[in-house]
């Protein structure tokens, strides 16, 4: 009986490191702060500085807000309808022979590492906006975007394919069999009933775009001296520019300053955790 | 989607007063429509993948030789090679295993079979498990060049880069390990109950053993994840290798 009761408490002290491994981690991004107060950098310059050139002493977010804001929203604009209808097809429209090995793909797509979309994206999508939009580079918020579609699809489609399953049948039924067609029911029934879901899988899949980094730091060009002025040039977003300059940063301003960035993604996301709950499904 | 086909044989009664506003045509359209549009995307998806993982196979397969495994790292063309790279990957992804394994599956332990899923504890694992899952990896890289490289004075090295994929695989492994738990049914734990076994007897040699199986998955699953994690092994290990040390144990 003894023995079961330290044991019981050794279990409790696993389960608390990871309560402790959390406060630990805001605690750790929170020193990011310190740009405002040890190194005297005015919150303002920081928060609405349009350049972010750590040779001039520039460190404004700007520049890496709107290139992520941009991103994001690009992102979401032709994911989310896609993940949509393919969860759709999925739930509703694939003969049984398709349904599992589309089910494949899409864990396939889950379980490629980010290096190895951007790697994709670095040998075939930059080299076509090169082309197609006579760009010098073809690096940008375009090839960000278009890889991230497909980045953002297994997450998505997983949680909205949740959703959909989880239409009671009745409701279906009832649907069909008042003689409305597959679509009324879809557009009538289902995505009423599963809204909170489907919000949910836009709203994580929003998640992993504003965090997805070296996919798009091999792709985006980082620069982050301006605020990005169209789709096919050089651009930078939170975790880009982090990844890009951490291991050059050597004054302390400069870490700080991209600590801070650090814990302004940590805020946004947590953000959208927090709304992700709201709405009420599981997340991740 | 059987039931629309049987609806669809079913006579429609009253088709006449539809067909007055054309209505149930155009809705009957819409729906052939709709389904080529969902068709289009799931194989729009589907076989764009499907060329993309080909592509790497066919240009990435004849690239392949024994050499190319085992040489020692160089951009040089004429030896190029990934051997102590393949090593360094599975030492580090096998190092931070050996931490998050165990303390994920004992958390999971805590939370399926001894917590009674209320109160606040619980509901702060939850919150923390639910938000280390969701943060970007790239503040786990922060976090871990700052706690371990600076704090914990271990440099760029690769216990650094392990600790970091651990604490970074830590949630997911503890809701894996959950997922393993609950796969065992609840009649077995009552079985063990009934013949006087401890709560901890229970675990040991009911739970842990039926559940055996899914924490291999786990490892699997979180091996996967680690191997392929790239920013905040880049801040917390490095991007070089000491020629001197290519294969060592001890580049800790």
């Amino acid at each position: 009986m003894r023995q079961g009761k330290g044991i019981q408490y050794l279990f409790l002290i696993f389960a608390a490191i990871v309560v402790v491994l959390t406060a630990l981690i805001f605690l750790f991004l929170a020193t990011g702060l310190g740009l405002f107060f040890s190194d005297g950098y005015s919150p303002l310059a920081f928060f609405t500085g349009t350049s972010w050139n750590p040779h001039s002493g520039l460190y404004g977010i700007l520049p890496l807000l709107v290139g992520s804001f941009a991103v994001a929203a690009l992102t979401l604009l032709i994911s989310a309808p896609l993940a949509l209808l393919v969860s759709l097809y999925i739930v509703e429209v694939a003969p049984d022979a398709i349904q599992r090995p589309m089910r494949t793909v899409i864990d396939l797509m889950a379980a490629l590492p980010s290096v190895i979309y951007g790697l994709l994206a670095l040998t075939i999508v930059v080299p076509w906006v090169r082309v197609t939009f006579n760009a010098p580079l073809g690096k940008g918020i375009l090839p960000a975007v278009i890889v991230l579609i497909f980045m953002v699809q297994p997450t998505m489609v997983a949680v909205a394919e949740d959703a959909l399953r989880n239409v009671p049948r009745e409701t279906k039924e009832g649907s069909y069999g008042l003689g409305a067609t597959r679509w009324q029911t879809i557009t009538g029934v289902m995505i009423p009933s599963a809204r909170r879901g489907l919000i949910s899988a836009v709203i994580l899949g929003l998640g992993r775009a504003v965090g997805e980094t070296m996919a798009v730091q091999m792709v985006i060009g980082n620069v982050a001296t301006q605020i990005p002025k169209n789709l096919v040039t050089g651009a930078a977003t939170m975790p880009s520019q982090i990844v890009t300059e951490w291991a050059e940063a050597t004054s302390q301003i400069h870490k700080d300053a991209l600590i801070m960035v650090g814990f302004v993604l940590l805020v946004i996301t947590m953000g959208l955790i927090i709304v992700a709950r709201r709405t009420g499904a599981r997340t991740a | 989607m059987a039931i629309s086909e049987e609806v669809g044989n079913l006579p429609v009664i009253d088709e006449e007063s539809f067909d007055k506003s054309g209505s149930l045509d155009r809705a009957k359209i819409l729906d052939k429509v709709m389904t080529g549009v969902m068709w289009v995307a799931a194989l729009f998806l589907a076989i764009t993948m499907i060329i993309v993982i080909g592509l790497i196979f066919y240009q990435g397969v004849p690239t392949l030789s024994w050499d190319f495994l085992t040489n020692s790292s160089s951009y040089s063309s004429e030896t190029p090679g990934i051997g102590p790279l393949i090593w360094t990957t599975i030492y580090v992804v096998v190092l931070s295993l050996v931490i998050t394994v165990p303390i994920g599956i004992g958390a999971a332990i805590y939370l399926n079979e001894y917590s009674t899923g209320e109160g606040r504890f619980s509901n702060a694992i939850r919150f923390s498990i639910e938000s280390l899952a969701s943060i970007p990896s790239i503040i786990f890289g922060i976090f871990g060049s700052i706690l371990f490289v600076r704090i914990l004075a271990m440099g760029l090295s690769v216990m650094a880069g392990a600790l970091t994929l651990a604490v970074m695989n830590l949630p997911v492994t503890v809701r894996l390990a959950e997922d393993a738990l609950k796969g065992v049914p609840e009649s077995f734990r009552e079985g063990s109950d009934a013949l006087g076994a401890t709560k901890w007897e229970t675990i040991r040699k009911v739970v842990l053993p039926n559940a055996f199986p899914g924490f291999i998955t786990v490892m699997v699953l979180t091996a996967g994840r680690a191997m392929g994690e790239t920013a905040p092994v880049i801040m917390t290990l490095g991007t070089t290798i000491s020629p001197n040390a290519e294969y060592s144990l001890n580049r800790l």
